[in-house]
């Protein structure tokens, strides 16, 4: 193995983010246009009450989506999640989700009913998730610890493009 | 002259009665905080509840704890009031967070009348808390979610 002296150390050190941005460049005119960026979102719990402010969120059909989550709970320890699902599967989902328990962090995994999910935070914390809208229609969003969904639910309306 | 005695007689008595009602019902310094507060317990109270049908008794103490949790929204909402109010609603609230720690108890005997007894303890004590405030503040059962039984409305669900 060849010896690496520091200088062609520091040579391949300070060279690698070049490489690395060369790969990352357009090669053709088509290319060339940004993808546009993720529209943002933000959802949050009401406080300590078992509901999510706003209730209702909007966006376009096929955008890239960005939602935060955040817990702003001050008093409760409350664990929530945010979880898009299907319209007609809320009953399903929050049986599956308590089955699924605290270790499948009341989740059923892989279940193609939920759209796109953020994990359980608690008080003061802050999720991140993304994902592509889905065709235009009006989509519930929910927290699906056990028993929270009953309360704690809204609805994201996808708008035709 | 009857008639006349009659009906400052019943004058009399419809003034004492909202005298004594607002008098039991004092208008708290921080209304706000307060609605929020009665809310979060009722909500907690809610969710302990909505156990007993799937029997998720094991759930129960955890419920119990949220139920402490959320009395300190109570202390704060009150913090600015006199110390005979603040004294009558720390009583209730006492009476309430006792009720709650007895559901934690009972959960663990798996005996459904004493559980669900248990838990309308809970549920009788938050009244009386809540009656020492005036009523707009109240959470109104069975408004805490939306739609029929709670959840999302039929086309969505």
């Amino acid at each position: 193995m060849p010896s690496l002296t520091r200088r062609k150390f520091a040579k391949l050190v300070c060279s690698a983010p070049l490489a690395l941005a060369a790969c990352g460049a357009p090669k053709s005119p088509q290319s060339a246009a940004a993808p546009a960026p993720p529209v943002e979102l933000l959802v949050e719990t009401d406080g300590d009450l078992l509901e999510f402010k706003p209730k209702e969120l909007t966006c376009h059909a096929g955008e890239q989506v960005r939602l935060t989550f955040r817990h702003t709970g001050k008093y409760v320890n409350f664990e929530h999640n945010w979880v898009l699902i299907l319209p007609g599967s809320f009953d399903a989902i929050t049986k599956a989700a308590e089955l699924a328990g605290e270790a499948g962090g009341y989740l059923p995994a892989g279940d193609k009913r939920i759209l796109a999910f953020t994990p359980l935070c608690s008080r003061g914390q802050a999720m991140v998730t993304q994902f592509t809208a889905p065709k235009a229609g009006d989509y519930p969003f929910i927290c699906t610890f056990p028993g929270h969904a009953q309360s704690m639910w809204g609805v994201l309306h996808v708008l035709p493009v | 002259m009857k008639t006349t005695y009659r009906f400052f007689a019943a004058l009399v008595a419809a003034l004492t009665m909202a005298t004594a009602q607002s008098a039991a019902a004092a208008a708290p310094k921080s209304p706000d905080a307060v609605k929020n507060a009665l809310r979060v317990l009722a909500y907690v109270q809610a969710d302990m509840a909505s156990k007993l049908p799937t029997h998720a008794y094991a759930r129960l103490p955890h419920e119990s704890q949220e139920f402490q949790e959320a009395s300190g929204a109570m202390r704060d909402a009150v913090a600015g009031d006199p110390p005979e109010f603040r004294a009558q609603v720390e009583a209730a609230l006492n009476k309430a967070l006792a009720a709650s720690k007895g559901v934690a108890e009972i959960s663990k005997s798996n005996d459904e009348a004493k559980i669900t007894g248990s838990v309308a303890a809970v549920d009788a004590a938050l009244k009386t808390l809540n009656a020492l405030f005036p009523q707009e503040l109240r959470p109104v059962p069975g408004q805490l979610g939306r739609g029929p039984g709670g959840g999302p409305p039929p086309g969505l669900r």
